[in-house]
């Protein structure tokens, strides 16, 4: 197999992760964010 | 009935749009005259507060504002659809595709109308949240499904519930029997009313005891949700001479009898007022000299969930 | 769930796969469930949310029938309550979105040059989350105490009185968020990745682009109502007490978190349906798209304010004057880029050569009927007069203007314009035409006249009325009759279309000017659409 597709491949697995890790970001964020929140 | 068939006849299909337009032109001027119109079955009523007339107004402007700007855009849509048929021979543009210009136009346009929108929003905004300098303040508490009245300053001590009056409350049930339109102010009646002076600055705290509530008398312009944890604060001052009963419901999805929780206030004079806060404070003696005689009649409240 | 309706779709697949393809779909129920194909799956997404249309419909006739006179006649008003609850829920995530999915993974690929999606498996996953998900959501019709009735919003402490069906609402949730989240993932990556040499973003096509930005919001407002429905679950089973304010909590804050979803998800509703819009009338006026390049500026624009509006759904849950203004300007800014959109499908319009097939009709008719929408949402925005509209059926009349005649009419627009393409069959022109009509028609006679009821002064979401608002809600019960029946007219269509017709041509809209790469594809295309990359000059 050439490099190109090759990259493709790295490329597209790495985009798909790096958009799931923000998506789980935003879910634990807001959570942290409102145990945070209802301590004071 | 035949439907438009773009290249077939083209006289017929013509007249048809040309129909459809003035048709929905019509519909809008109608629409229009329809809000402009102050009856109670199309528009906001102006009501009977200087909040309420100011909310009215400024409606009124903003809707006449849309309605200005819609018989422009669809003018402009219905003067192409009528005349760039392929039917009657239009030819495409195909060059035109973009005008900085009339983009840079189309866009400014609209800031401006929003900025004279906005202004007077903002105005109206700071006089309804100006709740100083009151003269009689009541607590206002949400239940599942009723309103309780606490009164402060000139009413001390006079406290109670107010639910949906009986005849309504039998009408309601399923397949009742009972013909709604038989029954006085259905839906809108309480044992209790709210009772408050006019010309007064009346300054409400809305809060509840379970679940998120809303005030709402149109009349007054006053909507404001009652939510536990919370206080929420509410003016209006009824104008004099505008003496009467004034009707309103709760606002705010509350679960299984949201929609039968009215709200009903009822105005007097100051004079007025005064006897009936008197009449209040020596009842509320009198039930206190004779303990256990005259329990509330407000029932306990139910929960939800036990209606199914 | 969907086997009985797809197994009539597998027939036309499969002749056009065999005629172009070394390796086809699989046979039987088995091409359903492992397939990783982008148009079978898009095939699944929009069957399913035709399905859940007119199970959400069947419980909007309901409602209607109930308020067809005042008096309790039907249902008790906990009933009244599930049906409104479970309608919103059923649409919104189940007719709505998965529709514009489904669009998204028939359409992309093809568009954009690929020979399908980024991450076929992932696809396939995020479409069978959702039977399992509204199985869940529909099944609460028969454990204790109900489904919920606690309005689609979930606003504690109210949906902490659910029944048994509360953990199972919030998991469905949780599912469709999943479903949703993943989906965005792979349209994002596959427009970012898969595009054929050549074409520059700024190139790609509207419908294309409208898909790159919903998803975005998707990924960033999804996992948000995950959370907070967490927060609800744990606030029921564990003892916390994020929003319960006798525990120290705020019942407001999760209306914040809420709409901090809910205001781009109405956004998520309708930026596809803009993208559908800008592709058909182009092509049915026979000249470029107006202003394409300012469109896109619109939706990213339109995209970015939909994150700072949210505090206008809670105006009258008492908020700091500094915030009223600041909502209400926000939420006003949008006006601009919306009405941009408008005008740029106007002049589209001008000096264009026009004809009116189904989907161009559609599209019209959205363009006159969203502006509506447009124009009472301007009215909501108001603060001080919100008061007064607020919790109204204003309120009603103004969302179901932007997301029936907006969203669901972009939908039926878009399947009109593409369905020929993908089964290789023109569709009854005359029976399409039929539907357009009757639909365009009974929905303002079910809508418009909730603006006066509104105004008037009737709550939204009680099951009984005061007299005075008899009249109105007759009027707009039989509008929602007339239009739920000329509904099943579209589903009689799409069958027809599946099963045959007339051969559609490679371009399908011969006498018109359709543009882009979906067209330069056979009707049907492929099994796999571009299997090599094509050449974009």
């Amino acid at each position: 197999m050439s490099a190109a597709p090759v990259r493709r491949k790295l490329q597209i697995r790495n985009a798909a992760l790096g958009l799931a890790t923000v998506a789980l970001a935003f879910y634990f964020g807001i959570i942290a964010l409102f145990i945070v929140r209802s301590h004071h | 009935m035949r439907f438009i068939r773009g290249d077939v006849d083209h006289g017929r299909s013509w007249a048809r749009t040309a129909a459809a337009g003035a048709f929905s032109l019509g519909l809008l001027g109608w629409a229009g005259v329809a809000f402009a119109n102050t009856s109670n079955g199309y528009n906001l009523p102006p009501g009977v507060t200087d909040l309420s007339r100011d909310m009215y107004d400024l409606h009124m402007k903003v809707f006449w504002v849309c309605v200005v700007i819609a018989v422009v855009v669809f003018g402009a849509m219905i003067v192409a659809l009528v005349k760039f048929r392929r039917s009657k021979g239009a030819v495409p543009d195909v060059n035109m595709v973009h005008s900085t210009k009339v983009e840079i136009i189309w866009t400014i346009i609209p800031v401006l109308i929003l900025v004279g929108m906005a202004i007077p929003a903002a105005d109206l905004i700071l006089k309804q949240e100006d709740t100083r300098n009151s003269e009689l303040s009541i607590r206002v508490t949400g239940y599942q499904w009723k309103w309780q009245y606490t009164y402060m300053d000139a009413g001390q001590g006079i406290d109670f519930f107010s639910t949906i009056a009986r005849d309504s409350n039998f009408a309601r049930e399923k397949q009742s029997g009972i013909d709604p339109n038989k029954v006085p102010n259905y839906l809108l009646e309480v044992d209790k009313p709210l009772v408050i002076p006019s010309g007064v600055k009346v300054r409400l705290l809305l809060t509840s005891q379970d679940v998120i509530h809303a005030w709402w008398v149109p009349d007054f312009g006053a909507k404001r949700a009652a939510i536990p944890g919370f206080v929420n604060e509410l003016w209006f001052k009824v104008d004099p001479g505008k003496e009467g009963v004034y009707r309103g419901q709760c606002a705010a999805l509350c679960g299984r009898d949201h929609g039968f929780m009215p709200v009903v206030v009822d105005v007097r004079t100051p004079e007025e007022f005064k006897k009936w806060v008197d009449a209040q404070r020596a009842a509320v003696k009198q039930a206190a000299a004779a303990p256990a005689s005259d329990a509330p009649a407000a029932p306990p409240p139910t929960a939800q969930a036990s209606a199914n | 769930m969907s086997k009985s309706e797809t197994s009539h779709s597998g027939h036309p697949h499969d002749h056009a796969a065999h005629d172009h393809d070394h390796h086809g779909p699989a046979t039987g129920i088995k091409r359903w469930l492992f397939t990783t194909n982008h148009k079978d799956i898009g095939t699944m997404y929009l069957v399913f949310s035709l399905i859940m249309f007119f199970i959400g419909g069947a419980m909007a006739m309901l409602i209607r029938a109930e308020l067809f006179k005042p008096g309790l006649q039907l249902m008790d008003p906990v009933f009244f309550n599930q049906m409104t609850t479970n309608h919103a829920l059923v649409m919104i995530f189940g007719a709505v979105m998965p529709a514009f999915v489904g669009l998204a993974n028939w359409m992309i690929p093809m568009q954009v040059g690929a020979p399908d999606m980024a991450l076929p498996r992932m696809n396939n996953f995020s479409f069978w989350l959702l039977p399992f998900a509204f199985t869940l959501l529909l099944s609460t019709f028969f454990v204790p105490g109900g489904m919920a009735a606690a309005g689609w919003t979930l606003y504690p402490p109210l949906s902490l009185q659910t029944g048994d069906a509360f953990p199972m609402l919030i998991f469905a949730i949780h599912l469709m968020g999943a479903s949703s989240i993943m989906g965005a993932i792979n349209i994002i990556v596959t427009i970012m990745n898969m595009r054929a040499p050549g074409m520059p973003l700024l190139k790609m096509p509207l419908f294309t682009w409208s898909w790159l930005i919903t998803a975005y919001l998707l990924i960033a407002v999804m996992p948000v109502l995950a959370g907070a429905v967490t927060m609800l679950l744990t606030d029921h089973f564990f003892g916390t007490s994020f929003f319960n304010a006798a525990g120290g909590g705020d019942p407001v804050m999760f209306e914040h978190i809420f709409w901090f979803f809910g205001h781009p998800e109405v956004y998520i509703m309708i930026l596809p349906a803009f993208g559908i819009i800008s592709e058909i009338l182009p092509t049915f006026a026979r000249k470029p798209l107006f202003g394409a390049t300012s469109m896109i500026y619109a939706i990213a624009s339109i995209a970015f304010l939909s994150f700072i509006v949210w505090g206008h759904h809670m105006f009258v849950d008492g908020m700091p004057v500094a915030a009223q203004l600041f909502y209400m300007m926000s939420t006003m800014l949008i006006a601009v880029p919306t009405g941009v959109k408008v005008f740029n499908w106007t002049a589209t319009l001008w000096r264009g050569s026009l004809t009116f097939e189904p989907p161009m009709l559609f599209a019209l008719s959205f363009l006159f009927l969203f502006s509506i929408g447009g124009f009472s949402g301007l009215m909501l925005a108001i603060v001080p007069v919100d008061f007064q509209y607020n919790q109204t059926y204003f309120v009603v009349a103004h969302f179901h203007y932007v997301l029936v005649p907006g969203a669901i009419f972009g939908i039926m627009a878009g399947v009109y314009y593409w369905i020929p393409k993908w089964t290789g069959h023109m569709y009854n022109m005359a029976l399409a035409k039929w539907h357009f009509w009757l639909s365009t028609i009974f929905v303002n006679v079910l809508f418009f006249p909730q603006h006066f009821l509104g105004l008037a002064g009737m709550p939204r979401r009680i099951p009984d009325y005061a007299v005075q608002f008899s009249d109105w809600n007759m009027v707009s019960s039989i509008g929602g009759f007339f239009f739920g029946a000329s509904q099943i007219l579209f589903a009689i269509l799409i069958v027809q279309c599946i099963r045959g017709g007339k051969k559609a041509t490679d371009k399908v809209w011969d006498g018109a000017a359709p543009h882009g790469l979906e067209w330069t594809l056979s009707s049907p295309p492929p099994y796999h659409s571009f299997t090599t990359a094509p050449e974009i000059t």
